[in-house]
């Protein structure tokens, strides 16, 4: 028995269709309900009768239910459903997103590499290292520079008096100093002993006439740590030069006096000796650092 | 199934009431699940589920075994 219909103003065409589908025989199923009418099922626009109806012929019947779902499904979409596109829909889809890449990639450009934060900020790391690393060393070099310039004062002093040609090495002990360089002082052999010859160059030395000379170090195994040439004597007959302390390291050299004149090499003086340095004393702190070599 | 068996089952079925029946027949006949039980009973999904279990009851009372069915019956 019908309880009213829920709503006045039902289409016409519906109530017709339930109309036909009431004669059709509703409990064997007899003539399917239309989609309008299940529609209308599904919207509660029917009475109670016409649902149970329905629903009775929902037993007997296969395709109405699976329409009455379909309709479902179209009027509320579950919200993982997933709708099948088909290969056309695909294919359009997938040449707009290769056309896409193709725009992105060329408007980055050079920069692409760096398009993701992860390397972007490893290339800003190494960029700051490479950055901290050039400032440290222009900050070392003007260091450098500044100690460099600074005149030097105390110089380590190192006399040489080569005396008499013997056969044994001279010991030569240098005062430790923290200047960098030493001052080589080298009294050719002919002046030692005879003070009042100090201010005459040596006689082999005076004999050739040479405005200059070259002076040579040596390692024992003859490899050259020094030499300079152009020297000439001072008033006291020595000749003096400044040598690098980091040439020099504690070890045995061989000294070589060379004559320059008319271009050639000639040695007029040498001597084997023995470099060590000797750390300063409390009580030497302070004095002219000097030492001597004396054969 | 035997005649006698299925006698027995129509005979529990029609004591059910109609709701209870219908859910029951649309589950372990036509093989709908619980939610396409609901949307075609407009009914809520818990209301469904106790409705079968609520038949099972009884079918079972009456000697009537229920296994799950396969979908299309």
């Amino acid at each position: 028995m019908s309880r009213g219909s829920p709503s006045g103003s039902r289409n016409v065409g519906v109530e017709r269709l339930l109309q036909a589908f009431r004669r059709k025989g509703r409990r064997r199923g007899g003539d399917h309900p239309t989609p309008e009418i299940l529609a209308a099922y599904q919207a509660n626009e029917l009475t109670a009768d016409e649902n149970a109806a329905i629903q009775e012929h929902f037993l007997h019947c296969r395709e109405c239910p699976e329409t009455l779902l379909d309709l479902r499904e179209f009027s509320h979409p579950r919200e993982n459903d997933t709708a099948e596109l088909s290969d056309t829909w695909l294919t359009l889809a997938w040449q707009r997103l290769r056309a896409r890449i193709a725009r992105e990639s060329d408007r980055v450009g050079p920069c692409r590499w760096v398009a993701t934060p992860r390397r972007a900020l490893v290339a800003c790391s190494c960029l700051l290292a490479v950055l901290l690393g050039l400032a440290s060393w222009v900050a070392w070099l003007h260091t450098e520079m500044r100690r460099l310039s600074r005149p030097q004062i105390n110089f380590p002093v190192a006399t040489i008096e080569l005396g008499a040609p013997g056969t044994e090495p001279l010991g030569v002990v240098i005062p430790a100093s923290a200047e960098r360089f030493l001052l080589v002082v080298v009294a050719p052999p002919d002046l030692v002993g005879r003070q009042e010859s100090r201010a005459r160059p040596p006689a082999a030395l005076r004999r050739t006439g040479s405005r200059g000379y070259g002076l040579e170090l040596v390692t024992h195994r003859g490899q050259a740590v020094w030499n300079g040439d152009g020297l000439t004597l001072d008033a006291s007959g020595s000749l003096t030069l400044d040598v690098p302390r980091r040439l020099l390291p504690a070890g045995a050299y061989r000294l070589r006096i060379l004559n320059l004149e008319g271009g050639r090499r000639e040695e007029v003086a040498a001597r084997e000796l023995i470099l060590s340095y000797r750390r300063a004393s409390a009580a030497t702190r302070g004095q002219h650092p000097a030492a001597k070599g004396v054969s | 199934m035997h005649d006698d068996q299925q006698e027995r089952l129509r005979a529990a079925l029609e004591t059910l009431p109609d709701e209870m029946r219908r859910c029951f027949l649309l589950r372990y006949v036509q093989g709908f699940d619980e939610g396409e039980i609901a949307v075609l009973m407009k009914l809520r999904i818990e209301t469904v589920r106790l409705r079968l279990f609520q038949a099972r009851g009884r079918l079972g009372v009456a000697g009537v075994t229920v296994r799950e069915p396969e979908r299309g019956g």
